[in-house]
């Protein structure tokens, strides 16, 4: 363009070549980013740029010329701190899953357990765990005071079979609760699976306060799907004042053993 | 006739919330209320668990009509020393109906104003010694409290107050 008798732009002064013998920084970052490429396990190499050129690690880590791939991934996850630093955790943890191949899983676990209440965390779920969206999250974030909030968030988003997955592996009632709008059959299954991993679970307390200060009719839903006597006799102890469900779980009491 | 209380817009609208009905001699008694709506789910349940132990006595109450269905309500709530507590009574006989509530800005029935804020009613939440009746003139189904704090939202009694359908 610049030769272009009729172009009337102002010409922008060109650099001077660079000499054959003076390497610029740019040279470097393109070497790196070429032995990278041909590193089946880039762990030294990444453990190096951490310590020295933290722009450049960020680059072959997640950069637009980035590898990739599950072992690259997982050494990059090493270094994750110094990632963060340089792109944002939300710019980098899905640009890692995006690159990971099968180690995505271990990209969202790391953020899941860095960054439990980021609501950025939902999308990058689905992205990863396509089904069962939620579970890792919810997993980690089990305990944070951000727990049932990020529950509200999964289950809005759909994340059904990933909360119910959770209230079964965390034994929290938090999940059940959060799937009560989109459907209390769901819902009740959830609780009583969280019941089953651990009966000191307060499904009651947790589904009431969201649904009705009448529960019954609610709570005697999740009868057919508890698995032991220690979650059947806590939920009796819930249930003092839910006759229904008082009822249904003394006809089924006896025919569990202990 | 029912007694409802609406609920905390949010995650957890009705902690710590308990509801209920129970017939007495020739009288009949519905309550709503709410006691630390504002902790947890847990807390707030273990304190509703113990409104509703206090109320379930009144079944075996001998009570002479409505006022004094009211008044043993009211007495059982008082003992809970719940300073926190919102609670509407509404009791009936032969001869009519009476209404007393504390913690309540507003009662609502079928959904029409019927005991405004100002109202002596009204007052803040907790039970003073002895309650204050409304007698109204009306036959009400729903009657509805709404807790100090909080406005009357036009929407369905389950989003507003949780009443689900039996199955």
């Amino acid at each position: 363009m610049s030769g272009d008798p009729f172009d009337d732009e102002p010409t922008q002064p060109k650099a001077p070549p660079a000499s054959p013998l003076v390497r610029t920084a740019r040279d470097e970052l393109d070497e790196i980013v070429r032995s990278a490429h041909q590193l089946t396990d880039p762990t030294e190499l990444f453990a190096m740029l951490a310590t020295t050129a933290p722009i450049a690690l960020v680059e072959v880590a997640c950069g637009a010329r980035a590898p990739g791939g599950p072992v690259h991934v997982r050494a990059a996850l090493v270094h994750v701190e110094i990632l963060e630093r340089q792109l944002t955790p939300r710019g980098c943890f899905p640009r890692l899953a995006e690159l990971a191949g099968e180690a995505a899983v271990d990209v969202l676990q790391v953020a899941a357990e860095r960054h439990p209440a980021a609501g950025w965390l939902v999308k990058l779920s689905r992205k990863v765990e396509g089904p069962v969206a939620g579970r890792l999250h919810l997993i980690a974030a089990s305990g944070r005071p951000s727990f049932a909030q990020s529950c509200v968030a999964h289950a809005e988003a759909g994340h059904i079979e990933g909360l119910v997955a959770a209230a079964e592996a965390t034994g929290r009632p938090e999940p059940a609760a959060a799937l009560l709008p989109v459907d209390p059959n769901v819902a009740a299954r959830a609780a009583a699976l969280a019941l089953n991993t651990d009966p000191r679970a307060q499904v009651v307390a947790h589904l009431a306060a969201a649904w009705s200060p009448e529960p019954d009719m609610l709570v005697a839903r999740l009868v057919p799907h508890l698995r032991s006597r220690a979650a059947v006799e806590s939920l009796l102890a819930q249930s003092r004042h839910l006759p229904h469900t008082m009822r249904l779980l003394r006809a089924v009491l006896p025919g569990l053993v202990r | 006739m029912r007694a409802l209380l609406v609920g905390t817009p949010g995650r957890t609208p009705f902690a710590g919330h308990f509801r209920g009905r129970t017939a007495a001699g020739g009288a009949t008694i519905a309550w709503a209320g709410r006691v630390r709506g504002a902790h947890a789910p847990g807390e707030a349940w273990e304190a509703a668990e113990a409104a509703r132990d206090a109320l379930a006595g009144l079944a075996s109450a001998v009570a002479a009509d409505r006022f004094a269905l009211v008044d043993a309500a009211w007495a059982a709530l008082r003992a809970l020393g719940a300073a926190d507590l919102s609670a509407l009574l509404v009791a009936s006989d032969a001869d009519g109906v009476v209404v007393a509530a504390c913690g309540l800005g507003e009662v609502r029935a079928d959904s029409k104003v019927a005991v405004p804020a100002g109202h002596p009613l009204c007052d803040e939440p907790g039970v003073r010694d002895r309650p204050g009746y409304f007698h109204p003139e009306e036959p009400v189904t729903d009657w509805v409290g709404v807790p100090v704090g909080l406005a009357w939202r036009a929407e369905t009694l389950t989003t507003l107050c949780g009443v689900r359908s039996p199955r």
